[in-house]
């Protein structure tokens, strides 16, 4: 009888303890992992656009009504550098509601859009940038974490040498987010 | 660690006076593993920690507590380089029922308990603090008068900043030492 009230207890207790903060026990952390392959410069060689969109992604999918948070965002990069000397190129996002887009001047981008990936090192030839590197060079993650909670969002990479000229190959967007009922 | 190391001495200072006092108090290690319930961005990892022990009442007894979790690095399909697991290190305060605190002989027991959980990863950026609850079962054989072993499972619910929640369960064994017997 003492068991059957502790137990009453304490799960009245967890109960009250999780629901003012509203708590939802029926929840998860999932990752959403949309990989851009086949991908179409836009502006000229070294400057790059994509409008990056995971909302087709099975995942998002499932949790796309639950969401509660973005715990994260990461990247993975592929790039091919035609320069015969190592560049750095940085990466922006904004809003697909955003009025800029790859017609967009360079300075209005590196003016208006939020930088996310700093100095990206890109020697001569092919090279990557992985997952858990990416974060490396994460800047104003708590703003790409809510520019990511609509699952898409307008992507430029800019050379820093903008003599260089560069293509972006793929690009991995890996989100992990909660989600709960 | 200065945390740790507080504890402990707080917790051989509380000890001594209430063995004095002939209040049945004790102190405990732990370890096993830890698993990650719907956690995409974990893996099962391992968890150890330390505890106090005072019998409150005729029917409680009182364990505050610190563990410290380190989850194995998540496989994310497709991902090339895997991040690092995080850390997770509480601390709290569980009630028990039904642990005998001393003495020969086999106790089952129930818990529960609330304490802060502080999750950290360094490589993902990740630093955040929040309120957690847990509860299960557990097992005490005494080996005489003051040493006992134990195993326990645990069920841990910790909160998001967006009230969704992180589960794992945790199954552990331990050693505890008991005074004022």
């Amino acid at each position: 009888m003492k068991k059957l009230l502790f137990l009453i207890i304490v799960g009245a207790a967890i109960a009250a303890l999780l629901q003012p903060s509203g708590c939802k026990i029926v929840s998860g952390t999932f990752v959403v992992d949309t990989v851009f392959t086949d991908l179409s410069p836009n502006g000229n060689g070294n400057y790059y656009y994509e409008e990056l969109d995971l909302t087709d992604n099975d995942v998002w999918i499932d949790h796309k009504d639950d969401i509660t948070d973005i715990d994260n965002v990461g990247f993975e990069l592929w790039v091919t550098s035609s320069a015969a000397t190592a560049n750095v190129f940085n990466c922006y996002i904004d809003a697909t509601s955003s009025t800029l887009d790859g017609n967009s001047s360079r300075s209005a981008v590196e003016a208006s859009a939020k930088h996310v990936l700093v100095d990206l090192p890109m020697p001569p030839g092919s090279s990557f940038i992985g997952y858990a590197a990416s974060f490396s060079y994460i800047d104003n993650l708590d703003a790409m974490k809510t520019l990511a909670e609509a699952g898409m969002f307008k992507f430029w990479a800019v050379a820093d040498v903008t003599t260089d000229d560069f293509v972006v190959d793929s690009i991995r967007v890996v989100l992990t987010l909660s989600a709960g009922s | 660690m200065k945390k740790l190391l507080l504890l402990l001495v707080g917790l051989s200072l509380l000890i001594q006076p209430l063995s004095a006092a002939g209040i049945k108090a004790g102190a405990g290690v732990f370890g096993g593993l830890a698993i990650p319930v719907v956690q995409d961005d974990q893996s099962q990892g391992t968890v150890f920690g330390f505890k106090g022990r005072v019998k409150a009442m005729s029917i409680f007894t009182l364990e505050p507590n610190v563990t410290f979790t380190k989850y194995g690095d998540p496989d994310i399909e497709g991902v090339i380089d895997d991040p690092e697991g995080s850390k997770l290190t509480s601390f709290g305060l569980d009630v028990l029922l039904g642990s005998s605190l001393g003495g020969p002989g086999v106790s089952p027991f129930f818990f529960a308990g609330i304490g802060t959980y502080k999750t950290k990863n360094d490589q993902l950026l990740v630093d955040q603090s929040e309120v957690g609850v847990s509860g299960g079962l557990g097992l005490e054989i005494g080996l005489g008068q003051s040493l006992g072993l134990e195993g326990r499972g645990r069920f841990v619910i910790v909160g998001t900043e967006g009230g969704a929640s992180k589960k794992a369960i945790t199954a552990t064994a331990g050693v505890n030492y008991h005074f004022g017997l």
